[in-house]
């Protein structure tokens, strides 16, 4: 009776009219994470904090650099589309762990904290400080 | 069950009786699911680099931040970072953007439909295409942190 | 021929009639390294214990009947060799995620339901009287859909599919690299009909690209790419139709 039920309520739904614009972000943002990530970890954070010279270490270079309009653009593409990135995919990974109800409300604060976060982002990046003297 | 265990424990199986569909049982998932393989389980690691990289991103906006408030909020933000937590952070969140890269990559030649002269593109030069991206993106990170935001002073 | 030696098949036992659950029974049967999974059961069935159901008909790969749960992997059994398990035991169940009729016997209809609704055959707006002559394909048209033309609707890719098992109104692989082999032929005029529902929260949305799908898959039709392509289609038409109200088709 369950499965007889459940086939003759799985008729023809709606075309989702919202996942393609979140599933297009979340792919971008996977892509330019994909590209860029590793080596900037790698770099800024690894062999940058066991003492090779780079940008990032030195708050004048870092300074200079982040003054590019171009690495502006990067930092903002890169931070909040992880972020919506990251959105999209623990919405499902929650399921995966076995957390099945609350869909919509798991959906409203994962993608409302990587909303916030990209606008945190924006404020971060326009506000960054030009060329150092 | 008989004391053989069986092997497709992973899922909660159902059972029809004779006459009507009866489920014995809830179908779905055993929560520890993603251990019945391999596949399943680097499927899961797959998707927790997405955490490591949002954590890492909310990271690096912090450290963008203090660009404002001068050289000595940077450089003890920048000096905290060689701690051992941060260090081990760190190596987590390259591990983890390294699974991202190749999976998303190899994923990347099963995504676009792509022609050429009228020919469909096949997904292994697809994926390679994503991979000399890989390179040439790495490759210009590498040169703005070596060279980049040099002046006088340095 | 016969070395004497043996290997231990354990298969599903489930009868409705005296059963609560499922349980294993073990057989031991003797070893030939040319056998495969499915004459090791038809070799219980004939010599052993004719009480074993379970569904077979071609032998070769192209029926998709034999379908069954090896341990632990969606495997069909005709071509499942028991020298990759020797002298280790072999474990047979029943697909997963599929109600238990007998035995290692599945109901298959909800994947007969959702395969209908994806209208796996070519529709067209206005038929061609048969007097203008068939419809002609070049070769790189037939590549375009050539390789989700393989399916033999064995429900392996079902059976592996942790989504399909956790959500059972997923419309799931198989049905939906059909639906794209038909999107993708140059004959066929129901794309639109059919992405009513590929595109849907139950389609093409609610897959999170595990990908077993196509580790299983006997034909390499790779299900988890017709998803993927799917989903990179329907993302950029949206797009186009949001951002370049002028791009509209």
């Amino acid at each position: 009776m369950q499965i007889q039920r459940d086939m003759a309520t799985h008729g023809e739904k709606d075309v989702d009219r919202i996942e393609p614009f979140w599933w297009g972000l979340f792919a971008a943002g996977g892509g330019i994470a994909a590209m860029f990530a590793p080596m900037q970890i790698l770099l800024q954070d690894l062999l940058g904090n066991a003492g090779v010279p780079v940008a990032t270490s030195s708050y004048r270079r870092a300074r200079r650099l982040a003054a590019n309009p171009l690495v502006r653009m990067y930092l903002f593409a890169l931070t909040s589309l992880s972020l919506v990135h990251w959105a999209h995919r623990f919405r499902y990974y929650v399921m995966d762990l076995g957390v099945t109800g609350a869909r919509r409300q798991i959906a409203l604060v994962c993608y409302g904290t990587a909303i916030a976060g990209s606008l945190d982002a924006a404020r971060i990046v326009l506000r960054l400080p030009g060329r150092a003297r | 069950m008989s004391q053989i265990q069986a092997n497709s424990a992973w899922v909660r199986n159902i059972a029809v009786s004779p006459n009507r569909y009866h489920r014995a049982d809830e179908p779905g998932l055993v929560p520890t699911w993603w251990r019945a393989n391999r596949r399943f389980a680097l499927y899961m690691l797959r998707e927790l680099a997405s955490v490591f990289l949002a954590v890492w991103s909310l990271r690096l906006l912090r450290q963008l931040n203090l660009l404002r408030q001068g050289e000595e909020a940077y450089d003890t933000f920048v000096a905290k970072q060689r701690r051992l937590p941060w260090l081990l952070f760190h190596i987590s969140a390259f591990s983890f953007a390294l699974l991202h890269s190749v999976t998303f990559l190899i994923a990347a030649g099963k995504g676009p439909t792509l022609h050429f002269m009228g020919r469909k593109v096949s997904e292994r030069t697809i994926t390679a295409g994503a991979f000399a991206g890989w390179a040439i993106a790495s490759l210009a990170v590498l040169l703005a942190l070596l060279f980049g935001g040099r002046g006088e002073d340095t | 021929m016969a070395s004497g030696e043996s290997i231990t098949l354990t298969a599903t036992r489930y009868s409705p009639e005296a059963d609560v659950e499922p349980w294993l029974q073990s057989y031991v049967i003797p070893y030939r390294e040319d056998m495969v999974v499915l004459d090791a059961l038809n070799y219980i069935k004939s010599y052993v214990d004719g009480t074993l159901s379970f569904r077979w008909s071609c032998r070769m790969g192209i029926c998709g009947s034999c379908g069954m749960t090896v341990n632990g992997t969606p495997t069909l059994t005709c071509a499942s060799f028991l020298r990759d398990f020797f002298p280790g035991e072999i474990v047979v169940e029943p697909l997963a995620n599929f109600p238990l009729v007998r035995d290692l016997v599945i109901d298959m209809s909800d994947f007969m339901h959702k395969l209908g609704m994806v209208k796996p055959w070519i529709i067209r707006d206005r038929d061609k009287p048969v007097t203008e002559g068939e419809y002609r394909q070049t070769p790189a048209q037939l590549e375009e859909y050539q390789q989700y033309s393989q399916c033999i609707n064995c429900m392996l890719c079902y059976a592996a599919c942790p989504v399909y098992a956790m959500e059972p109104e997923f419309l799931g692989p198989a049905a939906i690299a059909l639906g794209r082999r038909y999107n993708l032929d140059s004959r066929d005029e129901g794309a639109l009909d059919r992405l009513k529902v590929l595109a849907t929260s139950d389609g093409i949305w609610d897959c999170t690209f595990v990908g077993e799908c196509s580790v299983v898959c006997p034909k390499n039709v790779d299900p988890a790419k017709a998803i993927q392509q799917t989903k990179v289609d329907t993302t950029i038409d949206w797009y186009k139709q949001h951002l370049l109200p002028w791009m509209r088709r």
